[in-house]
C-alpha cells in the first residue's frame, strides 16, 4: 500500500500546493516512485498545475473529477469511476512525467461541499459520506508509492476524505503571526478525527514556507516553532526551509516549456531546497 | 572618505562584515531579493550590467541600454498582447515574423515567456515565434475555462 499525506493548514496561501506539487514531482523524478497527487482544495489550483485549463474543463464537463465523487453522495447517485478520472503521467516536466498522476478537483466542489458536511455528523464522524473517497479508490491507491492530498484551507467533510486514507500529515505554514495560529486546531481535530475512526494519523511535522531570510520576524517565528517542537507542543520543524521565490511561483505554470526539474524550480534556488525537502520526507515516511 | 570622519570601531565593523555576509548568503538563497538588489545597484551606477550576449557593459547609456536578461515590458519594441488580441495569433506571428532572433530574444526575457531559458540555445527563429505565440495565447486564455463553470 502507499504512504498517504495529506498537506493541511486552516490558512490559505501558506505554500500546501506548492509543497504537494515540489514532493510530487521529485518524488517521481528523482526517486522513481509511483505518485498520485489527489487535489481536494476546490480551489483547484493543484489539479491546474498538472493539467491545462482546457483538459481540466473537459474532464470537469464529463464527470471526471472530485466533483462527481461527492455530488454522487448528495445524490444518491454512482457516476463516478476512479479509474476514468485520474489522469496519468501530468505536469509539464518534459511534456508529462511518468507516475505521477493526478485526481483532479474542481471549481464545483464549493457548491457541494456544503450540501455535504449537512448530512454529515461532524462529532461522531457515524453519518455523512466521510469514506467515500476511500472506497472509490480502493482499487487504485495499491498501484501507487506515495500519495499527495492537497487539502483545502478546512477540515470539513472534504479534508475529512483526505484523512480518512492518511497515514500521515505535514502542516506548511509561513513563518509569521497568522499562519501560526492555525496550527493547534489541526492537532486537536485531526487527533480527534482519528480517534473516533480507529486510524492512527502521524503529525509528520511542520514545513516553513515562503521563508524571507531577510526579515526579523520569520527568523523568530522560524526559532519559536523550533523551540514549540522541543516542549512538546506542536510536531517536529522539518529543517529544510523553503525559500519565498519568484522561480517557484512561475512554476505553477503548466504551460512553460520546461524538461528538468532544475529548469522547472531554478538550478541553485528552490530547486536544491524543494530536493532537499523531499529526501527529508523520505526519511521521515517509514512506517 | 571625509578627513573628519571617524575610524569604525572593531563592533562596527564586525556588525557591518556580518551583515554583508548574511545579505550576500540571502541573496544567493532568494531570488527575489537577489533581482531587487541587483536592480538598486544597477540604478545607482555602482554595479554595470553585463547582457545576457556577453556585451560591453551598458553604463551610462541609459534605459534603452539596459541588458537582455533584465529587460523589461516597456524596453521591447513589440508587446505580443495586445497584438494578439487585435490580430489574433496569425496577426501576432505576422509581426513577429519582421523581428530577428534577438528582438525575439527580448521579447521572450522582458515577458518571462521562458523563465527557464530554455529557448536561449534555440537558432531557429521560427521555434522562438512559436514560443512567443503558444506562450501569448496561453496568458491571454488563462482562467477563461474557470470563468465558463
Amino acid at each position: 500500500m502507499p504512504y498517504v499525506t495529506s498537506v493541511i493548514n486552516l490558512k490559505g496561501g501558506v505554500g500546501k500546493t506548492t509543497i504537494t506539487l515540489a514532493l510530487a514531482h521529485f518524488l517521481a523524478l528523482e526517486h522513481q516512485k509511483r505518485v498520485l497527487v489527489i487535489d481536494l482544495d476546490p480551489q483547484t489550483n493543484a489539479t491546474v498545475c498538472l493539467i491545462s485549463e482546457d483538459e481540466w474543463k473537459s474532464r470537469d464537463d464529463n464527470g471526471r473529477t472530485l466533483y462527481q465523487l461527492f455530488a454522487d453522495q448528495v445524490k444518491g447517485s454512482r457516476r463516478f469511476d476512479a479509474d476514468a478520472a485520474i489522469v496519468r503521467d501530468v505536469s509539464n516536466v518534459g511534456g508529462g512525467v511518468k507516475g505521477l498522476d493526478l485526481l483532479p478537483s474542481s471549481l464545483r466542489l464549493i457548491k457541494v461541499q456544503d450540501r455535504v458536511t449537512q448530512i454529515t455528523d461532524l462529532e461522531t464522524y457515524e453519518r455523512g459520506p466521510l469514506f467515500a473517497l476511500r472506497d472509490a479508490l480502493k482499487e487504485y491507491l495499491p498501484y501507487y508509492d506515495h500519495v499527495l492530498i492537497d487539502c483545502p484551507p478546512a477540515l470539513g467533510v472534504v479534508t475529512l476524505n483526505g484523512l480518512a486514507i492518511s497515514d500521515s500529515y505535514i502542516v506548511p505554514v509561513v513563518p509569521d503571526i497568522l499562519s501560526v495560529l492555525g496550527i493547534p486546531p489541526i492537532l486537536d481535530r485531526v487527533e480527534h478525527f482519528g480517534r473516533c475512526t480507529k486510524r492512527n494519523i502521524r503529525a509528520l511535522g511542520i514545513v516553513i514556507s515562503k521563508m524571507r531570510a531577510q526579515t526579523i520576524l520569520h527568523n523568530e517565528m522560524e526559532r519559536r516553532l523550533r523551540e514549540d517542537f522541543v516542549e512538546r507542543r506542536f510536531p517536529p520543524v522539518f529543517q529544510t526551509v523553503v525559500p519565498e521565490s519568484t522561480r517557484i511561483a512561475e512554476a505553477a505554470n503548466v504551460m512553460a516549456p520546461v524538461n528538468t526539474l532544475q529548469q522547472k524550480y531554478g538550478n541553485g534556488g528552490p530547486y536544491e531546497e524543494l530536493s532537499m525537502l523531499t529526501r527529508e520526507y523520505l526519511t521521515c515516511v517509514v512506517r | 572618505m571625509s578627513s573628519d570622519s571617524r575610524d569604525a570601531t572593531p563592533e562596527q565593523r564586525r556588525a557591518v562584515a556580518t551583515f554583508l555576509r548574511r545579505l550576500a548568503d540571502q541573496a544567493e538563497r532568494d531570488e527575489t531579493l537577489a533581482a531587487t538588489l541587483h536592480t538598486l545597484l544597477a540604478e545607482s551606477g555602482l554595479l554595470t550590467s553585463a547582457t545576457g550576449d556577453g556585451d560591453a557593459p551598458a553604463r551610462g547609456k541609459g534605459r534603452a541600454s539596459r541588458s537582455a536578461r533584465t529587460a523589461t515590458p516597456a524596453d521591447v519594441a513589440v508587446d505580443p498582447f495586445p497584438l494578439l488580441r487585435a490580430g489574433g495569433e496569425s496577426g501576432l506571428r505576422a509581426r513577429l515574423d519582421t523581428l530577428d532572433l534577438a528582438a525575439l530574444r527580448q521579447i521572450v526575457r522582458a515577458h518571462r515567456l521562458d523563465p527557464a531559458r530554455i529557448s536561449a540555445r534555440w537558432t531557429a527563429r521560427e521555434r522562438v515565434v512559436t514560443l512567443i505565440v503558444e506562450q501569448t495565447r496561453a496568458r491571454v486564455n488563462h482562467g477563461k475555462a474557470f470563468s465558463r463553470v
